[in-house]
């Protein structure tokens, strides 16, 4: 902590690195690591058709903020789901009070949104 | 009326995606199956629909409140991007696609040394200091962290 505090502010500068200078040095750390992984030509391919994926869903508006969620958590949340089915059953969503707070709390986030957006279209 | 431009052949992609994954899962069993049948039946529905909207304008017309947000998003964007430079983004491309295929043919370490030297030199016009600290700099690190810390010795 104490050596981010220090060098941290002194790390401003690479904001002031240009983008074309950035670029090629990104691609190459990202490329590293999907080779380093397994030495395999394979993954560094992998590696790239995922970039140009990701280049097509910016310019057609696919969010892939979303993609790399349900990447990273999507495996998590199945496995937590299939312990939960094989401990508790179906009700285990609905009787345990914590799963029950955290379900209320999700759809209460989904439909907000949505409420408020009628209550100042009804309001004058 | 029909178009098909290229954002119709994305949606299309992830519509085939979606289709290969539901019939992935018809030999498993119930329980396993469940989760990506629920999200690759999701997927599949929504896909088809951005196809339909992207092939037929009028679908698109029809159901344009689906869109409202995301057409005024795709808008700023387009106009930002309108104003660089395309050539540049197909050339950035095309050195991204010669450096994996120099990876290919030579290794990891000299691959990164001449793609490096290519762009910065060749592309971007940098001066001879700096192409040579980049790439020098990119190989000595590759080597210190990679093949003699955890000794990889394939990035050689």
């Amino acid at each position: 902590m104490a050596l981010g505090l220090l060098i941290g502010t002194r790390l401003i500068f690479f904001t002031t690195i240009s983008g074309s200078l950035m670029a090629p040095g990104i691609v190459v750390l990202a490329l590293l690591g999907a080779y380093g992984v397994g030495g395999r030509f394979s993954d560094v391919v992998i590696a790239a058709s995922f970039g140009l994926i990701s280049v097509f869903m910016q310019r057609y508006g696919y969010s892939r903020v979303a993609l790399i969620i349900a990447l990273v958590l999507g495996g998590l949340v199945e496995a937590s789901y299939h312990q939960s089915m094989t401990t508790f059953g179906v009700q285990g969503f609905v009787t345990r009070p914590i799963a029950l707070t955290l379900l209320a709390l999700t759809i209460l986030v989904l439909v907000l949104p949505y409420v408020r957006k009628r209550k100042t279209a009804v309001a004058p | 009326m029909m178009r098909f431009g290229e954002k119709a052949a994305f949606s299309l992609a992830i519509f085939v995606f979606a289709a290969i994954l539901l019939y992935q899962t018809a030999g498993m069993r119930y329980d396993v199956a469940l989760v990506p049948r629920i999200f690759g039946g999701l997927l599949l529905a929504f896909s088809g629909l951005q196809v339909l909207m992207d092939i037929f304008p009028a679908v698109e017309r029809r159901l344009s409140f689906l869109n409202r947000k995301l057409t005024q998003q795709m808008v700023a964007a387009e106009e930002k991007e309108g104003s660089r430079d395309p050539w540049g983004t197909y050339i950035f491309f095309g050195w991204i696609a010669g450096f994996v295929f120099l990876i290919y043919l030579t290794s990891m370490l000299w691959a990164t040394v001449i793609a490096l030297f290519v762009y910065l030199k060749l592309i971007n016009k940098e001066s001879w200091i700096l192409t040579a600290l980049y790439c020098s700099g990119a190989a000595l690190f590759i080597y210190w962290v990679f093949i003699v810390g955890f000794r990889l010795h394939y990035f050689l």
